[in-house]
């Protein structure tokens, strides 16, 4: 079911519903939650200022200049999937060419969407409501289609390329993808980026592990051939914060065929913390 | 310190200044905690959703634009945290551990100031437990407008901002919760399923909103 977006002022709460609301009169944060939040907090290093580098595994760029001058167009969308309306809009950063284009990225507020460690002149783009919750499945944290031809002998080196591109080159960019929210869009025809029902569906008959979150993917050609890179993460590769981290990406054709599922690649992808 | 704004204390913060998102926090720990606690219905979630939210909030403060208040901005991330919290438990529910009595860790624990009364202690306990197993029957996104509108007192121009979505949506999400809540909550206004007694002080209210909603709004929730 879609939220209808409704004009009119909101009508007063029932008195009733009121005072049955009013009874669980709001919770105080817990000592124990404060402390914990307290010790993570100042375990964090002080930022240093608009450009604060996020600790890059050692040789990979660091692209968050190239990606501030990333110009942002917003386009309305409407998809369909799963009889679920999104409606919303899409952000398609016009990249240099070489680059992977970002076609569309999670709601998790500007922070989502506004990756790179600087300010960006940009002004603040509002992301699309999250796609309907308790669907069985949810897009990747960031869908894309890079036009690049992922090579077998080059597919590691290519994904590490497409995570940092994606802003997702360490444990802890990673550990923050986990907490935002899904993309809000589907690309209707293109494979596994078609719906998030399809993409469960494929990562199951992979043999990924049911926890398995999808966080990229990337809908190219593998080969020559049409196909998806999907990097996948899981909560327990992600404990504990701090350590390095290891995510597991697949290649696998666009249609998930059994040929396709039979002669996928995997392998895993290790990042520093 | 605690004179400057949060707006200040944010850029300080970005000017590498190691306290002051700390000061951020320590003033609004308890709205975004009970923010975060009634969006998940569950402690240990509400913490996981808090910590991750606000250490990410911390670590991309600088995309922090100022079109909005900080506070909003902080509960904006929270409710997304616990909104993706939400999600990931439809996809792997989540199975509560048997209480063993203690319940230290349980979201239906009534404040100890309650307890001076036991009998009121009790009713109060009572109706707050239902209350909040009827919030959690919502969708999660009705559940979070309720929260932040009925529950936390936001406007619905705040809640939209926070929500990330057009206030008539808001609305939209507000009006279905509260009708679904009044539904569920029925035997609790009716407990032995005969007519509804309406007390004498409570004879000019409304009842419970199963109206239409207002302009726009169309189907059945």
């Amino acid at each position: 079911m879609s939220d209808s977006d409704i004009g009119g002022d909101l009508p007063p709460l029932d008195p009733e519903l009121a005072a049955w609301l009013a009874a669980d009169s709001a919770p105080a944060m817990p000592e124990e939650v404060w402390a914990s939040l307290q010790a993570r907090l100042a375990a964090e290093p002080p930022l240093s200022g608009p450009s604060d580098p996020r600790g890059l595994p050692e040789g990979v760029a660091d692209l968050s200049e190239q990606r501030r001058k990333t110009r942002v167009r917003v386009l309305p969308l409407l998809a369909g999937a799963a009889g679920v309306a999104l409606v919303g809009a899409v952000v398609i950063p016009t990249m240099r060419s070489a680059d992977p284009v970002p076609v569309a990225e999670g709601p998790a507020g500007v922070l989502a969407v506004t990756s790179s460690a600087g300010p960006d002149p940009e002004p603040p783009v509002q992301s699309p409501p999250a796609p309907a919750l308790g669907s069985p499945a949810a897009m990747p944290r960031t869908v894309l289609t890079s036009g690049t031809d992922y090579t077998t002998e080059a597919l590691p080196e290519q994904v590490v390329t497409l995570l940092t591109s994606t802003g997702m080159a360490d444990g802890s960019a990673v550990a923050d993808a986990m907490v935002a929210s899904p993309a809000a869009t589907v690309l209707p025809g293109v494979g596994l980026a078609s719906s998030p029902e399809a993409l469960a569906d494929c990562l199951g008959r992979l043999g990924l592990p049911a926890e398995s979150l999808p966080l990229v993917l990337d809908a190219a050609t593998i080969d020559g051939r049409a196909g998806s890179v999907i990097v996948t993460v899981t909560e327990a590769a992600a404990e504990p914060p701090g350590e390095p981290l290891t995510l597991h990406a697949v290649a696998v054709g666009q249609d998930c065929t059994d040929d396709d599922v039979a002669a996928a690649r995997h392998w895993d992808v290790p990042l520093a913390p | 310190m605690s004179e400057q704004t949060d707006a200040e204390l944010l850029a300080a913060h970005c000017d590498g200044d190691p306290d002051a998102f700390t000061e951020i926090v320590r003033r609004h720990r308890d709205r975004l905690w009970a923010v975060a606690l009634r969006t998940t219905g569950n402690p240990e979630e509400a913490s996981d959703a808090l910590q991750d939210a606000l250490i990410s909030a911390y670590r991309r403060a600088d995309s922090f634009r100022g079109d909005s208040a900080v506070t909003t901005w902080l509960h904006r991330i929270v409710v997304n945290a616990s909104l993706d919290r939400l999600r990931r438990r439809a996809v792997r529910p989540w199975v509560p551990l048997p209480e063993d009595g203690a319940g230290e860790s349980s979201a239906t624990l009534v404040d100890d100031h309650r307890l001076a009364d036991p009998r009121a202690a009790v009713e109060v306990s009572e109706t707050v437990r239902e209350v909040r197993a009827a919030l959690d029957t919502l969708p999660p996104d009705q559940r979070a407008a309720i929260v932040l509108v009925d529950l936390e007192g936001w406007s619905v121009e705040e809640a939209a901002q926070m929500l990330d979505c057009p206030t008539g949506t808001v609305k939209s999400r507000c009006f279905r919760g509260r009708a679904k809540l009044a539904e569920r909550l029925a035997h609790v206004r009716n407990p032995d399923g005969s007519d509804p007694v309406v007390p004498p002080d409570r004879s000019g209210m409304s009842p419970p909103p199963t109206s239409q909603p207002p302009t726009g709004e169309g189907g059945a929730p």
